[in-house]
């Protein structure tokens, strides 16, 4: 069969009008944590790699006469338990204190308190946003993500190598739970987001 | 019985589920419980915490219910409107069964003649039971609450004495599922209207120094109910009452 559209020179053409995404094309804007750490661009230019959220439709089987039948459910945020960020680490490992502290601040084990919100509600509120942008490669916004209610969960470990170290920058891992993302549009001629 | 064409099995269940609202497979977390004493209605739950306050303290001072407490648990914050978010607290609902038994009716030495089936009895509301489970929360509807009105209905008892002086509620539980393009109401496919509620039992809690769960905790409460009401597809106001 003729796919006049698809054929390498149509691939071409759209490549040189569209491009591609570039794997570096990506921030962590800013994280928030309501009444605790908030890390700015300028702290977050020490993000090294995070990942554009997924969200997942649940399936469901409904079987007749030995066939499954694929009907849609209701809607999961894959990793939403443990997004994680890798950050650069410091030499005053400041970026790690901060996430540290919030990480003391949801539950301190010397006391045993849990911290609270601006509201004195939930830490994970919905002033907990973490946002992300995808960019061109002018380093325009083209879509913003928020990771609505936000809280800590890991802040990774540090491993160094007194005896044969090589002077490697260090890095560390910090994972944070959401409940879900909203998306906003910010880039023109692009698809506008529905949330609903 | 007619003749079933080849094609016809597999092919005429894909055109009824995707081609029918009526027959399209429903969601199954969709779903909202609104909890409306009899005393006062939904606007003016305060009435109730009365009553159960005025029969607690027969009992004891110490299941006296806070003023600031009553406020926070069945007002507007915790259920907006009856067709929205339904009450906070209730995290999983298990409606009631319905059921009649059968007896084999025979004589004596009948040989190979089979028993006759006759209908005996429906299965009385005192033997089913509606349960809610709710999220505990700082305030804790459940020891708030329920286990107080627990309390006050078996010193009152369920003698209906009017309603302003009742220890009955209602209880409401709308079941969504998708749109069917027709309204921007969320779409109910099902509509449960439970009367005559008083919740009767608040099962055991166990706390313990294990580490925290990894889903949040609830609690089961059994209600006894006068009498239910369903309506399918509540937009047509097909209702039946039994």
């Amino acid at each position: 069969m003729d796919v006049p559209q698809q054929t390498i020179n149509s691939f071409f053409n759209n490549a040189v009008v569209r491009d591609f995404s570039r794997d570096y094309l990506f921030r962590v804007e800013s994280i928030n944590f309501d009444n605790g750490a908030v890390l700015r661009p300028t702290d977050l230019v020490y993000a090294r790699t995070a990942r554009l959220p997924g969200r997942n439709i649940v399936n469901q089987t409904a079987k007749y006469a030995g066939q499954n039948f694929n009907i849609p459910g209701s809607v999961e945020f894959p990793g939403s338990e443990a997004y994680e960020i890798e950050f650069y680490c410091p030499e005053d490992v400041y970026l790690r204190e901060i996430l540290m502290n919030e990480s003391t601040r949801t539950f301190g084990n010397i006391f045993g308190l849990a911290g609270s919100g601006q509201s004195g509600g939930s830490i994970a509120n919905a002033n907990s946003i973490i946002t992300l942008l995808q960019l061109d490669k002018n380093l325009d916004a083209l879509y913003q993500y928020r990771l609505v209610g936000c809280s800590i969960r890991g802040v990774g470990e540090i491993s160094y190598d007194i005896a044969d170290g090589t002077g490697a920058v260090k890095y560390f891992t910090a994972s944070v739970a959401y409940h879900f993302f909203d998306r906003v549009v910010l880039g023109s001629n692009l698809v506008p987001a529905l949330n609903r | 019985m007619a003749q079933i064409t080849k094609n016809s099995l597999v092919k005429n269940f894909l055109d009824l589920m995707g081609g029918e609202w009526a027959y399209n497979v429903p969601l199954t977390t969709q779903w909202a419980v609104a909890i409306v004493p009899d005393a006062g209605g939904y606007g003016n739950p305060d009435q109730l915490f009365r009553i159960i306050k005025d029969y607690t303290q027969i009992d004891a001072h110490s299941f006296y219910i806070p003023i600031r407490v009553q406020q926070k648990l069945l007002n507007e914050n915790t259920q907006p409107n009856l067709d929205g978010l339904g009450l906070y607290f209730a995290q999983g609902v298990t409606i009631a069964r319905e059921s009649f038994s059968v007896n084999g009716i025979g004589i004596e030495n009948s040989g190979g003649y089979l028993k006759g089936i006759v209908a005996s009895d429906r299965l009385g509301m005192s033997d089913r039971k509606l349960s809610i489970e709710f999220l505990e929360t700082n305030l804790d509807f459940v020891d708030g609450l329920i286990r107080p009105w627990i309390i006050a209905a078996s010193y009152k008892g369920l003698i209906n004495t009017g309603e302003e002086n009742s220890i009955k509620c209602t209880i409401s539980i709308q079941e969504f599922t998708r749109e069917k393009n027709v309204y921007d109401m969320k779409p109910q496919k099902r509509l449960h209207v439970f009367k005559g509620c008083v919740p009767l039992d608040v099962e055991d809690r166990v706390l313990r120094y294990d580490s925290e769960p990894t889903e949040a905790p609830t609690s089961r409460v059994s209600w006894m109910f006068e009498n239910y009401t369903y309506e399918v597809d509540p937009e047509n106001y097909f209702g039946v009452k039994f």
